[in-house]
């Protein structure tokens, strides 16, 4: 069956106070003001914090302009309430303790079953949906990016500031998010009915209430026809959003394509997996990373070329090959949002001054 | 963190490493005195140490042969060491948290390991606040250790309810029976332990995540359970310092005896029958949330059921275990007992909702640990 490969894409942004420069719980009041703009936006977990979402794109240029539109449609509805939107993963100055849970029956449902786990979560993550018709051929696909992911994680960092303080990480909230207890690398499936056992037997020992609250880096979408990555932060730049896009749909057919050639699935050890993708989140590109199929150490900026030599096919048939390694060595020139919030406190110390750059580069398009 | 004093042990020795809090007698805060406590510390046998944080000390029993001996050993070593830390002017408490103290007024203990730690792994390691109660099982062949390893999972969620002791966390309550828990699984290398076909699978994976960067040593694997670097004992790291010495020496005969059946099982050389990763994490997980006050996961059985019953089929699986090492009475009456009062964090939250005050439950903490 021939995949259509569309893309969709979710981003959580943190409303801030213009003032402070603090956390916001006025999620409620802006999507009651964005309710009239045309564009998708909802609650998630926080009151500080609103999700808005595509609509399906069949290219990039599309997914630029629709996230071009949702920023500015989300930031008018925030201006409206005196309130500024940010794109990251953290926060750098919200302290949990302060924050509030949406209270809808869903999220307090969430506050219950997850006590502290929840209240941890001021975290701002980025989901990308990529078209996949037939479920058995995405968790072929799943099995084969698993090994994959952690140069994703590290050009996406965009979380060094936690509670006030540099965390040493580039993307903490990898470690906030990977909390969860259905977190992390997705286990490798042999067939789509076996990854349907294991979800009912989720459900069934009441390890989970429902399928939505699997969070693997990568999975099926419960709700939709795609393969849906969850690894990455938020990006500040709507530049690295569309990379990440161009990557992640690239990265699905690249796999795909061995799934349906029946290759192999590279055997990976977890323990390694795990690893890589901490190094990514706590590094960046800024170190060296792990290179999972070669099994060393070698730095960042080979694995993200060898990556990309990996993806260049599927990127080319993709009509995306141009746009998306341009934006990666400009990530790589320019550093990550991480490495960017961290030159901005250096240069002045203050954290207000890192929130102005996120919120900053949120709206410039 | 080594493994305990003496060369092979037997199979099925003993060894226990608790990590205490040092807690100011006037505040009850945590507070950095290591350095005196450890200067103070006259301890006659086993051995004392300094570990992560300025706030915390631990202690390691000599190798023992009996439940009667861990006791004896738990009894002197806390004994002793509360003596040190009189005359250092501080307390000394086992709980898996400390209920309100902040982590960022903690101090990492300024040693080349730990300050190389807290430069690798930075934000981690400063809220890397917990106390944990690690127990070392004599297995003296190696193969065996890491086929026995594989099996224990299945146990862990029942121990971890059991000794559940870290409910409160920067002065909150976590909703968690052993938040300690939630923070120790945070090490890239924590988490439940993976299979291994031989010895050899073990070190090149060792091997791999050195040459990978991933760890500087193998002191740095933190799984729930492992091989101790000296290879003569299969280490259980995955329960909270219990407060009381009868609930220690109730997690010790426990993880004696699971060691033992799985240990059965691997030389038997039946296909172990694993359950899936994502369903022992998920039973790991419902055990530190809610401790043996709601459902738990029996992972034999691959089903949720009430945690009194969840726990009594497994002390029935266990018993024969237990009878042998003549540890059924004390063990099975702690469990029940355990089952009765609440485990540590229970106690903690009805000191709390007495007295109204953490620093009510940390000093109902520091009468624990020192009674015998």
């Amino acid at each position: 069956m021939q995949q259509s490969f569309t893309v969709g894409v979710e981003e959580e942004y943190q409303i801030i106070d213009p003032g402070t420069r603090s956390l916001k719980q006025r999620a409620e009041a802006i999507l009651s003001r964005a309710e009239s703009s045309p564009v998708n936006v909802e609650a998630e977990l926080q009151l500080s914090q609103v999700e808005i979402g595509t609509p399906v794109c069949d290219d990039l240029a599309q997914v630029r302009a629709e996230l071009v539109r949702s920023r500015r449609a989300v930031g008018a509805a925030a201006a409206e309430e005196g309130m500024l939107i940010g794109a990251a993963g953290s926060h750098p100055l919200a302290d949990p303790a302060d924050q509030a849970i949406t209270p809808t029956e869903r999220y307090l449902g969430m506050a219950e079953d997850y006590g502290q786990l929840a209240r941890e979560q001021i975290v701002f993550g980025y989901h990308v949906h990529i078209g996949m018709d037939d479920r058995e051929a995405a968790v072929q696909t799943m099995n084969r990016v698993r090994g994959w992911l952690s140069p994703m994680l590290a050009l996406g960092g965009s979380s060094p500031f936690w509670m006030g303080r540099d965390t040493g990480y580039s993307s903490y909230r990898t470690d906030v998010w990977g909390r969860w207890p259905m977190a992390g690398s997705p286990e490798v499936f042999g067939s789509c009915s076996e990854y349907e056992e294991v979800i009912d037997l989720l459900v069934t020992t009441e390890s989970i209430a429902e399928e939505t609250r699997i969070y693997w880096d990568v999975r099926p979408s419960s709700r939709f026809d795609t393969l849906e990555y969850r690894v990455t932060d938020v990006c500040m730049s709507v530049d690295e959003a569309v990379m990440m896009a161009g990557l992640a749909r690239a990265l699905t057919r690249r796999c795909y394509e061995q799934a349906i050639r029946d290759e192999p699935v590279p055997v990976v050890r977890p323990e390694l997996l795990r690893a890589a993708k901490w190094r990514a989140a706590r590094y960046g590109l800024n170190a060296t990373l792990v290179d999972v199929h070669g099994q060393r150490s070698r730095p960042a900026h080979e694995v993200i070329d060898d990556w990309l030599g990996f993806l260049r096919p599927s990127l080319e048939d993709n009509g995306d090959w141009a746009e998306t390694s341009a934006l990666v060595h400009q990530t790589t020139e320019r550093g990550t949002g991480a490495a960017r919030q961290r030159d901005a406190f250096g240069r002045s110390r203050r954290l207000e001054d890192v929130v102005d750059l996120i919120v900053a580069e949120t709206g410039a398009a | 963190m080594g493994a305990p004093e003496g060369n092979r042990a037997r199979d099925f020795s003993l060894g226990v490493e608790e990590e205490y809090q040092i807690v100011d007698p006037q505040t009850f805060a945590l507070t950095q005195r290591a350095e005196p406590v450890l200067s103070n510390a006259e301890i006659s046998a086993g051995g004392i140490h300094p570990e992560l944080n300025l706030s915390q000390v631990e202690i390691s029993t000599a190798v023992c042969n009996t439940l009667a001996e861990v006791r004896a050993e738990l009894t002197r070593s806390r004994k002793e060491l509360s003596t040190a830390a009189e005359a250092a002017g501080v307390q000394i408490a086992a709980a898996g948290t400390h209920p309100f103290s902040h982590w960022s007024d903690q101090t990492v203990t300024p040693t080349t390991r730990y300050l190389a730690m807290e430069r690798d792994y930075a934000q981690l390691v400063r809220e890397h606040i917990v106390f944990g109660f690690h127990v070392h099982v004599g297995i003296g062949d190696a193969e065996v250790a890491l086929q026995t390893m594989e099996r224990v999972a299945v146990w862990l969620p029942f121990l971890i309810a059991l000794a559940a002791n870290s409910p409160y966390w920067l002065g909150r309550d976590t909703g968690f029976a052993s938040y300690r828990t939630d923070m120790c699984d945070r090490w890239p290398t924590g988490g439940l332990p993976e299979s291994f076909r031989s010895r050899d699978d073990y070190e090149r994976l060792v091997k791999s995540l050195i040459a990978t960067g991933s760890i500087k040593d193998e002191a740095e694997i933190y799984w729930d359970v492992r091989p101790s670097a000296r290879w003569d004992t299969l280490e259980f790291r995955v329960t909270d310092v219990c407060s009381s010495i009868d609930e220690a020496v109730m997690v010790t005969g426990l993880i004696r005896a699971s060691a033992q059946i799985c240990h059965e099982q691997a030389f038997s050389d039946a296909p172990p029958d694993l359950p899936r990763p994502e369903l022992a994490r998920a039973a790991k997980w419902r055990a530190a949330r809610f401790g043996i006050n709601d459902t738990l996961i029996d992972l034999h059985e691959t089903a949720a059921g009430p945690a009194a019953e969840v726990i009594e089929n497994h002390l029935a699986r266990l018993r024969p275990y237990l009878e042998a090492n003549d540890d059924w009475d004390e063990v099975a009456d702690l469990v029940r007992a355990t089952l009765r009062r609440g485990t540590g964090a229970d106690r903690q939250r009805r000191t709390f909702r007495r007295t109204g005050r953490l620093e009510g439950v940390v000093e109902a903490i520091v009468t624990e640990t020192l009674s015998e």
